[in-house]
């Protein structure tokens, strides 16, 4: 599903040049679960932009779902990623305009879907949020925000997650419940990319990958699987 | 989607309350003011096109030339008209109107009133004007001598619900007038101003009775008007071109003889309002000038205020940021984002809009009465204005919100992963030009505002020399008090609250048709005339009229050859007929009569300091706003 080719990142200031990835290779099969680890401004979450196709690479290749994507134009990319890629973030990022319901809802406006009401509902209802759909954001706890994210997510039914750090504002128990909302979502079949700072969290995934200075460092099976 | 958008700007508006509000109300503002002026502008440029055939009709005006003065007047000699007509067939209808030298006294019954928009006026009057008649037969209502036609409020202010048509109203003279038609008041987006309209061949017979040749001279002190109604694309231009050749053959030996020549040329009807300014016009006309720089005032309030959009709305983008990189995640392309922006723009500019229809309702009467006219405030019959406020709502939609629709559709989705709140960097150089083009505009704006109550202030408490407030005048031309003056005069004062009775042939401040030729000295020349306006008085009207003499004394009745021939003559007549005003003090004096306030630095003073007031009320507002917040609030925004 993925595969970068000595994938490349630099942002440039004015007054210095960054290199945030340097000769990426990875390759994630559809329906993997990948952990991405490493230390603070070690390129996790450019890469996870770049995977996202929220941005496009300084240097190297990147094929997602057999396209080259490298060079994509902005409208492009959208098109491809409202279609086939869901986002997770840490801080939720819910529109507090919109209510749990429209938040879910609005991957589908873009999609330009028609039927709506009921699809997202019933994810709603599977989420156990459904009583809480006409509520806004900030009326709601950190858990049930990461839900609603979660579930604007997978609305659109993307073939790839993309979750950076979604337990990082979270307390165990609701950290918890998000890591089974993935780990369910991956059952089903989706592909799942998650940047994390847990190593328990990291347990999840079928492959952990850790990145140092924009290098991949190691890429291997969880502990729990190796011993 | 329509309704997410909707929804979105809704509960955005909702929420920042204070923020729409003053967004809102300030464009309201903005558009108010132009809806105001496109009023305006609209009303002046209405002037005498109500008429059906406007675009063919032409005023026949006059340039004179008399030994060492030029005058241009908008009276034509009397015998234009039939000139006219016989010999330019192309002229399809001629018609003279003539306005009173004074107020005539009109009489029926028991009820008499003096009318000062009495004209006489040829029958063709409804061929060349668009005057529906309600009664009568516009062919010949006015065909007949003592024939008249009433506008319906007058009509009903003689005859209240009786039938008017064949009633006789008794005029000056004792001539009585018969009512032959009645017609719709004259519309007040017109120069002409007439309610009553009598028959020319009243004027005829009156010549002919008191042997007069008012209508057959071409030199003749009375004042017709002549209007020409030519065929549908008529050049003027070519009907001008024959003119003169007419002046020679008609009055040529009565001008030669007179050492006058006169040169006639059309003036289009539609033109009058704004383009003429003339002597002897039958109302106050506009500059067009004026309609150009009220435009100019429009565009830049409505400036002003997009300009406050742009900018309340661009500071603001950090906190629809999130919003925009979020739907950006979720599939949004930049040009949907435009559309959300623009369309929240458009709202905020029609629910601004529907504030300023309100607003224009409410403070039209009072800028009828500042400007001194009568716009109609039915706005939802008025198209043009309706396609202005339509035109002015979508222009500042757009323009005031492409600027933060652009700017808050280009941020990147990236960021919201990363760096959050690098939003406006590297903008803000179009902001601050925003702002200064703001800050001018407003202190230019101040400073003509404070000029114009300067001079407002001033011409309603100018001293007039004269104290007009316990005045009652009563117009006596042709009436019995006339030849009993003095009787009335006597009994009047008998009066206890009479404090003083004159009479004079012009009431001063009115409208004085009177001209005399006066020569700095016995043995200048012919040619070095100086035209001034004269009232002549008796000998209480300085004291009548409160008036202070600054030289010399007035009138008296013992006094040697004071009741025949005497003057008094105003500072300014002084000053023209060129004589050294010996006294200091009366030079000083003499300023007064500049009828206008000199520009002192006062209004642009206040505007800078309003203007500083206003900056320095902001940038403390901002300094308090940061001072006060709780550090921990940045650092978790952070």
């Amino acid at each position: 599903m993925i595969k970068t080719t000595n994938l490349k990142k630099l942002y440039r200031t004015e007054e210095v040049e960054t290199t945030a990835l340097n000769n990426v290779n990875l390759e994630i099969q559809a329906g993997e679960f990948v952990a991405i680890m490493g230390p603070s401004g070690c390129g996790k979450s450019t890469l996870l932009n770049l995977l996202g196709l929220l941005d496009n690479p300084t240097d190297g290749q990147y094929r997602f779902l057999e396209h080259e994507v490298s060079h994509y134009s902005e409208r492009q990319r959208a098109n491809l990623r409202k279609a086939s890629i869901g986002f997770v973030f840490q801080s939720f990022n819910l529109i507090d305009e919109l209510t749990v319901y429209e938040n879910v809802e609005l991957p589908l406006l873009y999609l330009g879907v028609s039927e709506r009401r009921k699809r997202v509902e019933t994810l709603l209802d599977q989420m156990q949020i459904l009583p809480r759909k006409n509520h806004f954001p900030q009326q709601l706890s950190g858990g049930q925000q990461q839900r609603v994210a979660v579930a604007r997510a997978v609305i659109g039914q993307p073939k790839l997650i993309l979750a950076d750090e979604p337990t990082g504002n979270l307390d165990s128990a609701n950290s918890a419940e998000v890591m089974q909302l993935l780990t369910g979502l991956n059952d089903t079949g989706t592909t799942i990319v998650m940047v994390t700072h847990s190593p328990s969290h990291a347990e999840y995934a079928h492959r952990i990958v850790h990145l140092f200075d924009g290098h991949i460092v190691s890429d291997h099976l969880p502990e729990a699987v190796r011993v | 989607m329509l309704k997410s958008y909707l929804m979105v700007a809704v509960r955005t508006l909702l929420r920042h309350r204070g923020y729409s509000l003053l967004n809102i109300v300030g464009l309201a503002i903005g558009i108010a003011c132009c809806l105001l002026i496109l009023l305006y502008v609209q009303y002046e440029l209405s002037y005498d096109r109500f008429h059906t055939n406007a675009d063919q009709i032409y005023r026949v005006v006059r340039e004179e030339r008399a030994p060492g003065r030029v005058t241009h007047l908008a009276i034509t000699p009397a015998p234009l008209a039939p000139a006219l007509r016989q010999e330019f067939p192309e002229v399809r209808r001629v018609v003279r109107l003539k306005p009173p030298n004074a107020a005539w006294m009109l009489r029926y019954e028991d009820k008499s009133f003096y009318e000062t928009n009495f004209y006489l006026a040829d029958s063709t009057v409804f061929d060349v004007f668009f005057i529906p008649l309600l009664k009568g037969n516009p062919a010949t209502a006015l065909q007949r001598p003592f024939t008249v036609v009433l506008t319906e409020t007058v009509a009903r202010k003689y005859f209240g619900n009786e039938e008017p048509i064949g009633k006789l109203i008794r005029g000056e003279e004792s001539m009585d007038l018969e009512v032959t038609g009645v017609m719709p008041s004259l519309p007040p987006n017109s120069h002409l101003t007439f309610e009553i309209l009598a028959s020319m061949g009243t004027q005829e017979q009156l010549d002919r009775q008191l042997n007069q040749t008012y209508l057959t001279r071409w030199r003749s002190p009375y004042n017709f008007y002549t209007y020409v109604l030519l065929p549908p694309g008529a050049d003027p231009s070519r009907l001008e071109q024959k003119l003169p050749a007419l002046v020679e053959k008609y009055a040529g030996s009565e001008l030669h003889a007179a050492g006058v020549t006169m040169r006639f040329s059309l003036q289009p009807l539609t033109a009058i309002h704004l383009h003429s300014h003339l002597e002897r016009e039958l109302s106050a006309n506009s500059e067009v000038t004026s309609i150009y720089l009220f435009s100019a005032i429009a565009v830049f309030i409505l400036l002003i205020a997009c300009i406050n959009f742009m900018n309340l709305a661009t500071a603001r983008a950090a906190m629809r940021a999130k919003e925009v990189r979020v739907r950006k995640v979720v599939g949004a392309q930049r040009r949907q984002l435009i559309v959300q922006f623009l369309g929240e723009s458009l709202l905020v500019s029609c629910l601004a809009a529907l504030l300023a229809v309100g607003m224009v309702m409410l403070f039209l009467p009072t800028f009828n009465t500042l400007a001194g006219k009568a716009i109609p405030r039915h706005l939802a019959t008025n198209g043009t204005a309706l396609g202005g406020l339509a035109g002015i709502t979508l222009v500042v939609g757009l323009a005031a919100g492409a600027y933060p629709a652009f700017v808050l559709s280009a941020f990147r989705p990236v960021a919201v992963l990363t760096r959050m709140g690098q939003a406006g960097r590297g903008r803000s150089g179009f902001r601050k030009l925003l702002v200064v083009v703001q800050f001018t505009i407003t202190i230019a704006l101040l400073i003509c505002t404070g000029i114009v109550v300067q001079q407002l202030h001033y011409v309603r408490n100018k001293q007039l020399g004269l104290n007009p407030d316990q005045l009652v005048i009563i117009p006596m031309t042709f009436t019995p008090f006339a030849e009993r003056y003095p009787v009335f005069k006597r009994e009047a004062l008998q009066h206890p609250a009479v404090l003083g009775v004159t009479r004079s042939n012009f009431a001063p401040g009115r409208l004085n048709t009177l001209g005399y030729s006066l020569y700095q000295s016995a043995k200048a020349p012919m040619t070095e005339s100086v035209e001034m306006c004269s009232v002549g008085a008796d000998e209480d009207f300085v004291t009548t009229l409160g008036m202070t003499l600054v030289a010399g004394r007035f009138l008296w009745r013992t006094f040697g050859t004071d009741p025949e021939a005497a003057y008094v003559l105003t500072e300014s007549a002084v000053t023209r007929l060129g004589w050294p005003v010996a006294y200091y003090a009366m030079q000083r004096w003499l300023q007064n009569f500049a009828y206008r306030i000199e520009l002192g630095p006062g209004p642009f003073l206040l505007a800078a300091l309003l203007a500083l007031v206003i900056a320095v009320l902001t940038v403390s507002g901002q300094a308090m706003k940061a001072a006060l917040t709780n550090p921990v609030e940045a650092l978790r925004y952070e």
